[in-house]
């Protein structure tokens, strides 16, 4: 099993500070949920553990710190919330570079049976998050950072995007954030929430509300 | 490795067209005019190179995390694609000069 914990964050923008007391943990077989208003920090706080955001922080992957962790094959993958594909790549080409099985991913998702050789750009905004989403959990690492993950995806492929996020933490640790908080708190196992630069462990999905993100 | 360079290439092919232009472009002119006028091609290739690198920057950079998740930095990427791209237009000018 593997683990990773944040802390000692300190991000700031012109003075205005926008995360100072961060800690955060996530393991192999645990979906960890992270909900927060806009403008909170979450995105932030993913690229930081990322390491493409740089400020003062700690982020220790099995108590060993590493300050840019997708430099290192196999620790760390990161869906943003926009999409990141090259829109020139084709599927064939895409599942080539990060060395998944097209087959497997046609036998989840039969809509792509014939998409093999389409190229990202002309997927519909669905179709192209769902791979995005595909290749960022399926691809070999430690941890999953997945920012957003249910944008644009309709009801039915939400919910098979649920059973895949399930079945794939047996093989990793996932960090998840998405405003559509019930989807994420249907699937993870522990949940924090960011909010006022810090991040507090919700115990019950009452603390949703007391701690100000959402009214149930 | 090879795997590596065939992600940079991709990484240089949205920057292609514009590098063979301004190559051809530079080219053409050190045909006309010889070594006279290298110095001010040279700034001018150089010039073309920072605005391609802001260009990229500006409406590419969420590409980025293409190449991230592949392990590759951005150092890495516009390095090769700087360092290669120069080779290439100090190639074309060294053989232009040999053929005059």
């Amino acid at each position: 099993m593997h683990t990773l914990e944040a802390s000692g964050i300190r991000l700031q923008f012109g003075g205005r500070v926008i995360l100072s007391d961060i800690y955060l943990a996530a393991a192999t077989g645990r979906i960890t949920g992270l909900l927060g208003r806009n403008g909170e920090g979450k995105s932030c706080l993913m690229k930081i553990i990322y390491g493409t955001l740089h400020c003062e922080k700690s982020i220790q992957i099995d108590k060993q710190s590493y300050d840019r962790t997708y430099s290192r094959p196999g620790l760390m993958q990161y869906l943003p919330q926009f999409n990141f594909i090259p829109a020139s790549l084709s599927l064939k080409r895409i599942f080539k570079d990060f060395e998944l099985d097209y087959d497997l991913f046609q036998s989840r998702f039969p809509e792509f049976a014939a998409k093999h050789t389409a190229v990202a750009g002309s997927l519909s905004g669905g179709e192209l998050r769902l791979v995005e989403l595909y290749i960022t959990v399926k691809r070999s690492s430690k941890f999953a950072l997945l920012d957003e993950p249910f944008t644009h995806l309709n009801p039915v492929q939400t919910e098979k995007v649920k059973t895949f996020l399930t079945e794939e933490k047996a093989n990793k640790g996932m960090l998840i954030t998405d405003h559509l908080y019930r989807h994420v708190t249907g699937i993870c196992d522990s949940l924090y929430i960011l909010s006022a630069g810090k991040t507090h462990p919700a115990k019950s999905i009452a603390d949703i509300q007391r701690l100000g993100y959402a009214r149930l | 490795m090879l795997k590596t360079i065939r992600l940079i290439f991709t990484f240089y092919k949205g920057f292609l067209l514009a590098s063979i232009i301004i190559t051809s472009c530079c080219g053409l002119i050190f045909w006309e005019y010889g070594l006279s006028v290298f110095r001010a091609l040279f700034w001018l290739k150089i010039s073309t190179l920072a605005i391609s690198f802001y260009f990229i920057n500006t409406y590419k950079a969420r590409e980025y995390y293409y190449y991230h998740n592949l392990h590759l930095s951005k150092i890495l990427l516009w390095c090769s694609l700087l360092i290669t791209d120069f080779l290439l237009f100090i190639f074309l000018i060294v053989l232009l000069h040999k053929l005059q």
